[in-house]
């Protein structure tokens, strides 16, 4: 090395052994959240722009990700996060095993369906996420798209259906509810129950990570049908690619996406200022516009990409206390023994 | 005929008699205290405590209960499941046939590289980067678009061209078949980066010998050369086999059942540290087996010096028509490991929509802009580059050290050392950052404040890709006769004068491409990162699997990772007029 080369070498090695050192920082906000980046940014954005006293710092990782830094965040006794936004059953969860929340009344809370509220106050819902059919516009036209999710069984769906394991993806165990326990205890098994699974299962439909890859698949036509979210769904729609959804006439497991305050957190006034923003209108509209959720308020005006309201079709809020560790485990293994 | 059989017929400078050797070695110098011995103990301490203080606390969890009782009972318990058993089994076929094509494919194309007149060097060597820097997952993604057994482009084509009447396939690359393809590219790369540097740093005096005794240069090659760099086919067999036992992007995307992705969903659904900790084990385990393996099968380690007091420089043989085999070999490799889905990445970064393809009119600049437009490809690359950088420095220093101690001194306890450097290899990223994660959340190590910061990430990476810079630098020393060393110290030059006069300059290339494979590992890290990242702290890879997560999509992940590609490749470059060598070059 000459001389020069060597400064600028070392002033190399200095610089980042700086950069290191000032990457720590914190903010008067930590939001937690697990949904895409795009969609619950802006609206993270829009509060620190309207409250520009509050430094707002946000993480983002895939729900099952950001679950596991909480819960070892909270069994050290340090939790980072001021505010968590995730599915409420993963909420639940927490509650359950680490009684990580602080209850809180939002203050228009009055505006939130009946329906949806916790009465322990723990969880406040933001926004409705639900289970549908995505399909492929270029590849499933006409009478082929499905209505029902029985549709779904018919023989010439042969290769073509995409889901996701419930031992990668939370929101699969929101639609095994609808199917395996709702569906059956309303119109019975077959065609409901785990023989629905079977049946998907001689049809060699491929079971995936994430809703993301599901959204993948049915974009470029590998699987042309995926059991999916909405707002994956709308995400497809929002960019313009290929692919539409139906809700399904059974009906739609609504899984409810929702704020929680953790216990112990340094910010508890900041945040509980964060979640009656994300229940005031405004709040509101950003869920529905950027997020791609149904709203939770009754005065939320809401359509769906073909014009349907929400009177339209039929929404089954999840049942929470279904949907226990212990029952994610027997859907794991029962999901397992059938599609392998 | 006279066929030297073992290079250390050459060995005839220096001190002959062990007494003699004992003398010049460092840790004779008894009595007073040693700077060598120093420098020694606190790297050891250091690779000590990085590997100890993760892995301990994980042995701990395997061997406990619930209650901290000891019991073996989470082995059968954890193993008696269905899924965990079959994604073992799964788990060494696929990492057998991994390794084994590895070899087959990497050794030949690293002769035929640094030794041979073939066509082709600049698309193998570029091809050998790109499948290091590639985050696995991307190439899987790529292959998806191109393989899927509906619409992938290339079971189209076929389909077309062989008019098969089929709606599906002939190719699925969701398959065991899909996962070992997909991670055949990052294990040649490793077997290359290995057999390269033994076959560019030999001796070419015995394979002269051999041919002034009229051997053919096919003998020649298989009974000198092909044997002095054994050595370092079976290390790069041993890198390639633990990189795919870890193996996390690629079954993860085509959802094949192995026991990383086995121990991320113990781990994440609902979190079980127990069942991630024995299941982790189980892999060390093997690890552990096989460098165990490949300790006794270069126990001679003599056997592998091939650079000598004499001058040499290795000659580059003339093939005559086997040089087309060789450069159809490197042409497959290329194209199917570099420039199918790299090409493929391309084309998708100009697209408007995924669904609608190659039509006309969905090509676009948008996602360039956009990504520039984003804060977090920003933060995130930077984040990457501090890093990879302070990751790749760190892993090569110590690399350097435990690497001389374990192949160059008889210090007790030298083998422990090397046992415990190949532990990272074996395990998955994400079951490593949760061990991190609970080793410096709790006290005594929380005081230290360095979860959620850059720190956590980095002795993630330091500890990951500290078997890089062990393995590359052990084959090197292990390539430089002791006698230079004795030579220098005979003449009256010191143990540090020595190390920084002779043996680092001749461990330079090794030390160099183990630098050049650190950095490029830790650059686009994902399976610790994911879980390691916090506010600030996003990294290449979890930046594009976010875009590819969000509205951007496939698309916009495409443009990020061609332009994170260019960035390293100007990178490279950069780094070659700094050091003032060229990297991945012959002398």
């Amino acid at each position: 090395m000459t001389p020069h080369r060597r400064i600028a070498f070392l002033s190399l090695c200095l610089g980042l052994c700086l950069g290191l050192a000032a990457s720590a920082a914190a903010g008067e906000l930590n939001v937690y959240y697990g949904t895409s980046r795009d969609l619950f940014e802006p609206v993270i954005q829009a509060f620190a722009a309207s409250r520009p006293d509050i430094k707002v710092s946000s993480f983002r990782a895939p729900t099952e990700e950001l679950m596991a830094t909480i819960e070892l965040e909270i069994k050290a006794g340090k939790p980072r996060a001021d505010v968590i936004v995730i599915t409420a059953s993963q909420l639940f969860g927490l509650q359950q095993q680490h009684k990580a929340l602080e209850p809180y009344a939002p203050k228009e809370l009055e505006k939130i369906k009946k329906e949806l509220r916790d009465p322990e106050m723990l969880l406040t819902p933001t926004g409705l996420n639900l289970s549908l059919i995505q399909y492929n516009t270029k590849r499933i036209t006409g009478a082929d798209i499905p209505k029902k999710f029985t549709d779904l069984l018919n023989p010439k769906w042969n290769n073509q259906i995409v889901m996701t394991d419930p031992r990668s993806s939370s929101s699969a165990h929101s639609h095994i509810w609808f199917l395996t326990k709702y569906m059956v205890d309303a119109a019975g098994e077959p065609p409901y129950g785990w023989s629905f699974y079977k049946e998907l299962r001689k049809l060699n439909a491929k079971y995936v990570a994430s809703h993301g890859t599901v959204r993948a698949m049915v974009q470029t036509g590998e699987r042309p049908l995926g059991i999916q979210m909405l707002n994956d769904a709308m995400m497809s729609i929002k960019t313009g690619e290929p692919a539409s959804f139906v809700i399904a006439q059974e009906g739609s497991a609504a899984e409810i996406t929702a704020a929680s305050l953790v216990k112990g957190s340094r910010n508890p006034t900041e945040a509980k200022a964060f979640v009656d923003f994300l229940l005031t209108e405004k709040g509101q509209e950003f869920m529905v516009k950027l997020g791609g959720y149904v709203p939770v308020r009754t005065d939320s005006p809401f359509k769906f990409p073909d014009g349907r309201g929400l009177a339209d079709v039929k929404l089954v809020p999840v049942d929470l206390a279904y949907i226990t560790p212990q029952k994610r485990e027997e859907h794991m293994q029962k999901f397992q023994e059938i599609m392998r | 005929m006279y066929v030297p059989e073992r290079p250390e017929r050459c060995d005839v400078i220096g001190p002959t008699t062990p007494a003699e050797r004992d003398i010049l070695r460092p840790q004779a110098a008894s009595g007073s205290l040693d700077p060598a011995k120093l420098v020694w103990a606190f790297a050891a301490a250091l690779l000590v405590y990085l590997i100890v203080t993760p892995f301990g606390y994980m042995l701990y969890e395997c061997l406990t209960d619930k209650a901290g009782h000891a019991t073996l009972a989470n082995i059968p318990k954890y193993f008696g499941m269905a899924f965990v058993l079959e994604a073992t089994v799964n788990t060494f076929l696929l990492s057998g046939a991994v390794t084994l094509l590895s070899v087959l494919v990497g050794v030949p194309l690293a002769f035929g590289v640094s030794r041979t007149d073939m066509w082709g060097k600049g698309l193998v060597r570029s091809t050998v980067l790109i499948s290091i820097i590639t985050p696995p997952f991307l190439r899987a993604i790529a292959y998806v678009i191109l393989a899927g057994p509906n619409v992938g482009y290339l079971n189209q084509l076929l389909r077309y061209v062989l008019g098969l009447s089929m709606e599906s396939g002939p190719l699925d690359i969701f398959s065991a078949w899909g996962f070992v393809v997909l991670s055949i590219p990052g294990g040649v790369a490793f077997v290359f980066l290995q057999t390269a540097a033994a076959f560019e740093n030999m001796d070419p005096s015995l394979e002269e010998g051999a041919r002034l005794a009229g051997a053919t240069p096919r003998q020649v090659a298989f009974r000198i050369t092909l044997p002095m760099a054994k050595h370092a086919m079976l290390s790069g067999a041993l890198l390639a086999f633990s990189v795919s036992l870890a193996m996390y992007g690629i079954p993860h995307i085509l959802n094949v059942n192995v026991l990383t992705i086995a121990i991320r969903k113990s781990l994440l659904m609902p979190l079980d540290f127990k069942a991630a900790s024995t299941l982790s084990m189980v892999v060390l385990a093997a690890s552990l087996g096989t460098l165990w393996l490949y300790r006794l099968s270069v126990r001679s380690a003599k056997r592998f010096q091939t650079i000598t007091g004499r001058g040499f420089r290795p000659s580059v043989m003339r093939l005559g028509a086997w040089r087309h085999g060789f450069t159809a070999l490197g042409l497959l490799y290329g194209v199917f490991s570099f420039l199918l889905p790299y090409g493929l990445l391309v084309l998708v970064s100009f697209m408007r929509r995924m669904g609608y393809g190659l039509e006309a009119g969905n090509f676009t600049l948008h996602n360039y802009v956009y990504i520039w437009a984003e804060p977090l490809p920003r933060t995130a690359i930077i984040n990457s580059l501090l890093l990879a950088t302070a990751s790749a420095t760190l892993v090569v220093g110590l690399g350097i050290v435990i690497g001389y101690i374990i192949a160059r001194t008889r210090v007790r306890g030298r083998a422990v050392l090397d046992y415990l450097a190949i532990l990272p290899l074996g395990i998955a990223g994400t079951a490593l950052a949760a061990g991190l994660i609970i080793v410096y959340l709790n006290p005594p190590l929380s005081a230290l404040g360095v979860y959620a910061t850059l720190w956590i990430l980095l002795i993630a990476y330091v500890t990951r890709f500290l078997p890089f810079g062990v393995r590359y630098c052990q084959t090197a020393f292990m390539q430089v006769s002791q006698d230079l060393e004795e030579a220098a110290r005979l003449g009256g030059a010191n143990w540090f004068q020595t190390v920084r006069h002779i043996l680092l300059p001749l461990i330079k290339r090794g030390a160099l491409y183990a630098w050049i494979v650190a950095f490029l590992s830790a650059f686009p890290e994902i399976s610790a990162s994911i879980l390691l990242r916090n506010i600030g702290t996003d990294v290449v890879a979890t930046a594009i699997l976010d875009m590819w997560d969000g509205t951007g999509g496939l698309p916009a992940a495409s443009a990020l990772s061609v332009l994170v590609f260019l960035m390293l490749t100007v990178l490279v470059l950069l780094a070659q007029w700094v050091t003032g060598r060229s990297m991945l070059e012959q002398s």
